[in-house]
């Protein structure tokens, strides 16, 4: 595992990595786009639930992500990568912007349309305690997709939920057991199961493995890897962990306070983050070599992420950005390409190419 | 997990990996069959359902007791029970059921009989009350709690309006107007009782709801009303079992109070409460008529907690107690 490049440190990172080799970077096969998507959630005083503000916990989001690929989605607690995950599976239904998937506008879809898209999209949920139901034997868990949709005989259930069973390592015999009887991390592949069960194209996971020990964790992003092998499955994954998402994905996007500063290729995330509030985040990643650990400098943001209830004007990092000037409080950057497949949201981005500040 | 004293005649080397299947309704069934307290619960409500009904008969069928609760006699020795347990070399006459087992009441009539009565009719009103408020209350609190907000402030408002409306009056009140049958009372008393399986329900619907397995089933398509069904009221069983058991007491115990007051069950028909609050003067003197109806009202209590007992454990797969 290589370790993150100290970013002030201005290694000369090599020319930028071009897109992932694994990643299919064909514009064309785009199977999610999201577009200015939001979600602000009322905030509601009195009697008559006046609405007084809104949390905007999602605040104008684009992105695409590519078919077979698997993007990373990382910020602090409370950036709203879960609230987007929930967009995402339309859980919760936006209050601007839009989300196409293969093409077809799903952002407002009602319950009963959205049903028959939930074959082709599907969530791992963060709490294995709590994502599956105490009262279910792990085969009405795991069958559950097929009786709610239809899609099986009721006679094939069985069989074809044991070969689930076995295709995350567990047992067929498993079938009658509660969820009680498991350990973290087979009740995680359990989840991972119950997703998988309908085939779909999507699978968003939220926070797959932050609720396990180490050692587990690696089992089960090695069986997401696998999985999205066998069946070509395109992988939304929301961590704060930068270690796992740099291992898991192709391409990164960063969060901050309801918006994605930056965007990238995973190695040119890593080797050379332009925004500042990235290499911050880089720079926090525990170093195993402790000679490393000396050398590096430590980006330390000063205060609390401020709040979604009233963010700052234009850029929201400059309330503890150590380079904020007078523009940033005034002008919102766009996101704009500072390299190939790299788009970063900074008026004074860190590697810039051209080392250039505008 | 090894299975323990197992039946089946497995080599030892293959013993850990010969695991039965079961499915979900054998391994409750079976958990109940195995929870001792409650199956001593279950046997004794059982027989003295039996005894109430065939005794003295039931829906106009005949019953093997000679005697009829309304008919008046004679009194024999002030009413004293004829039923004598200790054999003749303890104290006298031995064995013996006699022609009044459970006494006589002022007018001669067998108590023995009227008590048997007096169980079937308190039986139907508990339980009846019972079903009735676990319906009603699960139904409104599962609707509350699960669709919160508005719904929620309704059906919560209208569950403190009943909560505030005095049991008793309201009980009284309707007991009046409709003559004090025994499906009206047991009516009522549901009616009454379903406040507090509501809040209880609805207070566990607000808890699960935020769980994500309820996130899980929405994700996989599942309408409101499967989750609902499916995926949180399996989680609030217990609750719900062990507070129908409390409901069907405390009937019990209200029908008494409405019996006392002479609101409940009318003459000449009767029940363990009218019994009981008709020989209350008599207690010091003939303690029979005050004992026998409040045994039996005991003895249905308790079955019914244990029965809820087991009843829950059954249906919580976490009790591994009874695992074979």
């Amino acid at each position: 595992m290589t370790v993150p490049k100290i970013p002030s440190a201005a290694v000369p990172a090599g020319t930028p990595v071009p897109a992932d080799a694994s990643a299919p970077g064909a514009d064309g096969d785009r199977l999610l786009e999201v577009t200015g998507l939001q979600m602000h959630f009322p905030v509601t005083q009195g009697l008559l639930r006046r609405q007084v503000g809104a949390v905007k916990a999602v605040d104008g989001l684009d992105f695409t992500v590519r078919r077979g690929e698997t993007l990373g989605l990382v910020g602090e607690s409370g950036c709203g990568k879960t609230t987007t995950g929930r967009l995402l599976t339309r859980l919760i239904e936006p209050s601007a912007g839009s989300i196409t998937f293969e093409g077809v506008d799903i952002t407002h879809l009602s319950q009963a349309k959205l049903r028959p898209l939930r074959r082709d999209i599907q969530m791992i949920f963060q709490d294995p305690y709590s994502s599956l139901n105490p009262r279910h034997t792990v085969g009405a868990i795991v069958g559950a997709p097929f009786r709610l949709q239809g899609t099986k005989p009721a006679e094939e259930i069985k069989p074809a939920v044991q070969d689930l069973l076995r295709l995350v390592g567990l047992s067929p015999e498993h079938y009658n057991r509660y969820p009680h009887e498991f350990s973290g991390g087979q009740r995680q592949r359990i989840g991972v199961a119950r997703a998988l069960a309908l085939r779909p194209k999507l699978i968003v996971a939220d926070e797959p493995v932050s609720a396990l020990d180490v050692s587990i964790q690696a089992q089960v992003v090695n069986l997401l890897e696998d999985l999205q092998e066998e069946f070509g499955l395109t992988y939304v994954i929301i961590a704060h962990d930068l270690s796992v998402v740099r291992h898991i994905s192709d391409r990164v996007a960063v969060m901050y306070l309801g918006k994605i500063v930056e965007i990238a290729d995973r190695n040119s995330l890593y080797e050379t983050p332009q925004h500042p509030y990235t290499s911050a985040l880089l720079s926090a990643v525990p170093l195993p070599d402790p000679d490393r650990r000396h050398q590096r400098d430590r980006i330390r943001l000063q205060g609390d992420v401020p709040s979604p209830l009233n963010p700052p004007p234009a850029c929201r990092f400059h309330t503890r950005c150590w380079k904020a000037k007078e523009i940033c409080r005034t002008v919102e950057p766009p996101l704009r390409p500072l390299g190939p497949d790299h788009l970063a949201a900074c008026h004074f981005p860190e590697n810039a190419p051209d080392a250039q500040a505008e | 997990m090894i299975p323990r004293g197992g039946t089946t005649a497995a080599p030892e080397s293959d013993r850990e990996l010969t695991v039965k299947a079961r499915t979900q309704r054998e391994l409750v069934t079976r958990r109940f069959l195995r929870h001792r307290g409650a199956m001593v619960a279950f046997a004794v409500l059982f027989g003295i359902l039996v005894l109430a009904t065939t005794s003295i008969g039931v829906a106009g069928l005949a019953g093997w007791w000679g005697q009829d609760y309304r008919a008046a006699g004679q009194v024999v020795d002030a009413g004293r029970p004829t039923l004598d347990l200790l054999p003749s070399f303890v104290d006298g006459d031995g064995p013996a059921v006699g022609a009044h087992p459970l006494g006589q009441d002022d007018i001669g009539r067998d108590y023995f009989a009227l008590t048997m009565r007096g169980t079937q009719r308190s039986l139907t009103i508990a339980l009846l009350a019972g079903l009735i408020s676990t319906v009603v209350g699960v139904l409104l609190g599962a609707l509350s709690g699960f669709f919160a907000g508005r719904t929620d402030i309704v059906v919560m408002r209208f569950t403190d309006l009943v909560l505030s409306l005095p049991a008793l009056v309201l009980a009284a009140v309707f007991g009046r107007t409709t003559g004090g049958g025994a499906a009206v009372i047991a009516l009522m008393l549901g009616l009454i009782y379903w406040t507090s399986m509501a809040r209880l329900v609805r207070g566990e619907f607000l808890a699960l709801r935020e769980k994500e397995f309820v996130e899980a089933a929405r994700a996989m398509g599942a309408s409101p009303w499967r989750i609902i069904v499916r995926h949180i009221l399996p989680n609030t069983v217990g609750t719900i079992i062990v507070n129908a058991t409390l409901t069907i007491a405390a009937a019990i115990i209200l029908e008494t109070a409405l019996s006392y007051v002479g609101l409940g069950v009318q003459s000449p028909d009767t029940s363990l409460g009218k019994l009981i609050s008709e020989y209350k003067d008599a207690f010091q003197v003939r303690p029979w008529l005050f004992w026998w109806p409040g045994l039996f009202i005991v003895a249905i209590a308790l079955t019914v907690n244990f029965i809820g007992d087991g009843l829950r454990d059954a249906f919580d797969p976490k009790q591994n107690r009874v695992r074979d």
